[in-house]
């Protein structure tokens, strides 16, 4: 099977326009956005919980290991769903680096597909988190001025759920490729 | 084809890290780190504030809760400053700040990485903040703007925070911006 063969449908190819590197999430970023999801809701949840669990102060050790019991099951179920979810999700990243353009497509319910050509890149920036690191695996954003505003800010913190949409998300080898991206770049200026 | 540049550039007493790679033809004009006093400045400031929210709790917590305020008093006072300033070192120490006859790269490796490249002919406007104790310290943050950022928004990108004589650096930019961009720009 060629590299043309597996690109979706969806996104179509100009005439001697040749794919240079195609590229796909890695899975492994999913447990990661899992565990942040799971700890952000468990530190939301977790002072209510408590205080309804005070009410029952009398029989407090029945209804403490019965809370125990109860968050491990949910958790557990959440974080098996979404493991399975996010399997899809994941595998419906696909980035594509041509010698023309950047072509960013994600088919996951909705389908979004953003071009970018190499001569309207402003800044390339890449991130990578603590275990990302470790995975060798990081997200690269090519900002251009269609692109602006929020989607600008590299920090997880402010990230909007549309971000995943403007950058390539958690790819392998982020600082490789950070490097072909702006050889490519640099090489559409000089062009 | 791109090089990869390791240990000290000519002329430059600043490490690059392994993880920036230089382009063929592309030669390195200034590697610069960032202060550990805009760290420091930032860090105090910090710890005055809790300093003075720990003393108001001091007069407002009722007598028979008081003996919370020694772990208290323990972990701002003693755990805290040398932890923060000492993570606050290894921050700094973090940043590195390239131009090149190309691109402002801008690296900061601290617990994760973050990286920024902007080359020079995509640059619409270079901004510069020194805050009061930058003033006395000589130290400032310069910030260059490409269209692909909004203010106020844009203010919070990545930049060259907390670089020694930023009106210097801002000129060698300025100059390089200029000549990287056609006439008339």
């Amino acid at each position: 099977m060629t590299v043309e063969e597996t690109i979706p449908p969806q996104v179509s190819l100009l005439q001697d326009e040749k794919i240079i590197m195609r590229l796909q999430r890695r899975y492994a970023s999913i447990f990661t956005s899992i565990l942040s999801f799971i700890a952000t809701g468990l530190l939301i949840s977790l002072g209510s919980a408590i205080r309804e669990l005070a009410q029952y102060a009398q029989s407090m050790e029945a209804y403490f290991w019965l809370f125990i019991y109860v968050i491990i099951i949910v958790f557990a179920c959440f974080f098996a769903l979404m493991a399975f979810v996010g399997y899809f999700y994941v595998r419906g990243h696909l980035y594509i680096l041509t010698n023309r353009r950047i072509i960013l497509f994600r088919k996951f319910i909705t389908i979004s597909v953003r071009e970018i050509a190499y001569s309207e890149i402003t800044d390339i920036i890449m991130n990578q988190g603590p275990i990302a690191r470790i995975l060798n695996y990081g997200s690269i954003t090519p900002l251009s001025p269609g692109v602006r505003g929020f989607y600008a800010v590299p920090y997880p913190y402010m990230r909007r759920s549309t971000y995943s949409r403007v950058e390539l998300k958690d790819v392998n080898q982020p600082l490789k490729v950070m490097n072909e991206l702006f050889t490519l770049v640099r090489f559409h200026k000089s062009a | 084809m791109a090089e990869k540049t390791e240990g000290f550039s000519e002329g430059f007493h600043l490490f690059v890290p392994k993880e920036i790679v230089i382009a063929q033809n592309e030669k390195i004009l200034m590697v610069l780190g960032r202060t550990y006093v805009s760290f420091v400045s930032i860090a105090t400031v910090g710890l005055i504030v809790i300093a003075g929210a720990f003393l108001i709790l001091n007069f407002a917590i009722p007598k028979e809760n008081q003996w919370i305020m020694f772990p208290l008093a323990l972990f701002f006072f003693a755990i805290l400053p040398p932890l923060l300033y000492g993570l606050g070192y290894i921050y700094v120490k973090g940043h590195r700040y390239i131009i090149t006859n190309e691109r402002i790269i801008m690296f900061r490796k601290f617990i994760g990485i973050l990286l920024r490249t902007v080359t020079h002919d995509k640059i619409t406007d270079l901004i510069v903040n020194q805050g009061p104790i930058g003033r006395i310290f000589n130290y400032g943050r310069v910030s260059p703007i490409t269209a692909g950022m909004i203010m106020p928004m844009g203010a919070a990108i990545f930049s060259l925070s907390g670089v020694r004589n930023p009106y210097e650096v801002r000129d060698s930019i300025a100059k390089l911006v200029k000549a990287k961009q056609p006439e008339g720009q």
